[in-house]
């Protein structure tokens, strides 16, 4: 599977009369995992449903390999580009095995019947995902990190180059939020997929994707690697936080700790009692 | 793309246990759909037998057997193949509407929508009393596209209503529109019968909804647009799988959300608007059986929609011989029958299963 990579030019969109994103340009490595960050309502979940094209841009366009997606059929893109959205609805008493039988779809025609080729790409999704032996179980009776797990193998079944997801971790606890993004590095670097999620957690944004995208008021701050990116700056414009950043001691990469009004409260306290202890 | 074998987790149990646990569990479902759709069929055989052999009349075999085989000497035979286009109907009734609820169920991700509810059975209604009391329609054909202009209309006003907020017509305002929209289409069709002394008496029973007195010729004129309501249906199931992933993931998927939605819709209008047109509104029978089937095939639609037509026929069948039997030698409407029994079972699924998110 050849990776692929998405394009954006001048890119504008919105809701109505009400313009989101402005003029927005953008290009995704082919074969990298790329984070977008920002703070609520600055626009990073329109983006990623105009490069999903959910959304139809007022202005400007999404390429994906030279295509304009808007202009592809609607089945073609879907072999090429699948999305996640975010916290999505499974119906109920469906199972695990259904949900991601249900990826096929824009590989299937219309009478066409399930295939070898079918078969293997389930299998081969829920092995991946380590849902093999909850293939059965029905999705509802799962914990959160297995049916976000459910639902990543439905995309992967789907074999697409790029995956786009929508804030994969929410509503998760911080191990099931590790074991999924663990899930998506193993899927980047085994299978070259190209992956580009919206982020909430600054940290683990820092820690798993290649390249972060920064946005503020619908436009993009910064893009690059976290290092470049990652600064106490960016933190105050784009979040409107006053943080230290420091190497996390277990990747190297950047972390941030917020400062808070509390904070240096604290320290003082500490401090004080430290003073007390010497006396 | 990498095989199995190349993965770093290929040792695991899990890639060995993945089709052989799915080749069981397919094997397993396979059964229960064999065992219930034979059940289906067997309750529908009894169901037809039931149906030309009970009524106001008390017949014998050889009367029945008079009867189907065409001649008709005695009034014992007249008696017996009166009920067999009463039986044809209810059949065609009853697979229509059960499978018109299970689509409309799937399309606005609804468990309590039915034709009743999206406005499309009043609208049907509000246009045939129209008809009755203004422009003296008394012809089946008449009817049938009074009534699918009516539930159409009904159907997309419905669609614009929950359309205009932000975010389109989802489930939960599609839901809202349709029991606004049916409130006020049954209150206008209430304020046009009124004033009508003459007309009363017809409107009222029609609008009860039976299936008594039915004849070839009025159930003729109905068949294509059942046929094609069933064939666009049946071809929508896959979309309807898709939409009950959510818009978001079914469009992730490939499907063009809005088509799919309009086609269903055409389906289910298809099916109800005629069915109403010669029968009234009659309720539950889209409600309750697609529920009750989904408890025997899941939720799969390529599998719901023939079972619920089968279960329909069932339900909606065994309900006429119910209202003829109950009221001995009067009869009772087969969709007063139809509220008596499925009120109870719907409120028995409810009560064993959370009817949640489909």
């Amino acid at each position: 599977m050849s990776a692929s990579s998405l394009l954006t030019q001048h890119l504008t969109a919105g809701y109505g009369e009400r313009t989101i994103l402005n003029d927005v340009s953008l290009t995704v490595q082919a074969g990298q995992t790329t984070a977008i960050v920002g703070a609520n309502a600055c626009g990073k979940s329109t983006l990623l449903r105009v490069l999903s094209r959910l959304l139809t841009p007022e202005q400007g366009n999404v390429w994906l390999d030279g295509n304009a997606i808007h202009k592809l059929p609607a089945r073609r893109l879907a072999q090429q580009l699948g999305f996640l959205p975010q916290s999505p609805i499974a119906p109920e008493g469906i199972t695990v095995l259904e949900l991601v039988s249900r990826g096929r779809h824009p590989h299937q025609g219309l009478f066409q019947r399930w295939s070898a080729a079918d078969e293997a790409a389930v299998a081969d999704a829920l092995s991946a995902t380590h849902m093999a032996n909850l293939a059965d179980s029905a999705v509802e009776e799962l914990s959160g990190g297995q049916r976000q797990r459910a639902w990543i193998a439905m995309a992967l079944a789907q074999q697409t180059d790029v995956l786009l997801l929508d804030e994969p971790t929410t509503f998760l606890d911080i191990n099931h939020q590790i074991e999924v993004l663990d899930l998506l590095t193993d899927l980047n670097q085994t299978r070259g997929t190209t992956i580009v999620m919206v982020l909430h957690e600054l940290n683990l944004a820092a820690r798993y994707a290649d390249k972060l995208v920064a946005m503020a008021n619908g436009n993009v701050y910064a893009v690059g690697s976290s290092e470049d990116v990652f600064t106490e700056q960016m933190v105050r414009d784009v979040f409107g936080l006053e943080s230290r950043v420091i190497d996390d001691p277990v990747t190297g990469k950047p972390m941030m700790i917020p400062l808070g009004r509390h904070g240096a409260c604290k320290r003082k306290h500490a401090s004080t009692a430290d003073r007390e202890t010497q006396a | 793309m990498l095989t199995c074998s190349q993965k770093p987790h290929a040792t695991q149990s899990s890639v060995v246990t993945a089709p052989t646990a799915s080749v069981t569990r397919q094997r397993k479902k396979r059964g229960t759909r064999l065992a219930g759709g034979l059940l289906l069929l067997a309750l529908l055989a009894l169901a037809l037998t039931l149906s030309v052999a009970f009524g106001a009349r008390t017949v014998g075999w050889p009367e029945i057997a008079a009867a189907l085989s065409g001649q008709v000497e005695t009034i014992g035979d007249a008696a017996v193949a009166s009920r067999l286009p009463r039986t044809l109907l209810a059949v065609l009734a009853g697979a229509a509407l059960a499978v018109s609820g299970g689509v409309m169920q799937g399309l606005t991700r609804n468990p309590l929508a039915d034709p009743g509810l999206l406005g499309v059975n009043a609208g049907a209604a509000l246009a045939i009393v129209i008809g009755i009391a203004w422009f003296g329609i008394d012809e089946t054909t008449t009817y049938i596209w009074t009534a699918i202009l009516g539930a159409g209309l009904a159907a997309v006003a419905v669609y614009t209503i929950a359309s205009l907020a932000r975010g389109g017509a989802t489930p939960l305002r599609l839901a809202l529109a349709g029991a606004a929209t049916t409130a006020a289409l049954s209150s206008l069709a209430t304020a046009v019968i009124l004033p009508r002394g003459d007309i009363a008496g017809l409107a009222q029973s029609w609008l009860v909804g039976g299936i008594g007195g039915a004849t070839y010729d009025q159930i003729m004129p109905v068949l294509p647009f059942l046929l094609a309501g069933f064939v666009i249906t049946l071809l929508a199931a896959r979309k309807l799988n898709l939409l009950a992933l959510g818009d978001d993931a079914a469009a992730g998927l490939g499907e063009k959300v809005a088509v799919a939605r309009a086609m269903s819709a055409v389906g289910a209008v298809l099916l109800c608007g005629p069915i109403t047109a010669i029968c009234g509104p009659i309720g539950f029978v889209g409600l309750v059986v697609p529920h009750a089937c989904r408890l025997l095939v899941g939720g799969d639609y390529r599998w719901l929609l023939p079972f619920s037509a089968l279960g329909g026929a069932v339900l909606l069948t065994f309900s006429d011989v119910v209202g003829r039997l109950v009221a001995h030698p009067a009869e009772l409407d087969a969709s007063i029958v139809t509220a008596f029994i499925g009120a109870p079972v719907f409120i028995w699924i409810v009560r064993n299963r959370k009817v949640g998110a489909l």
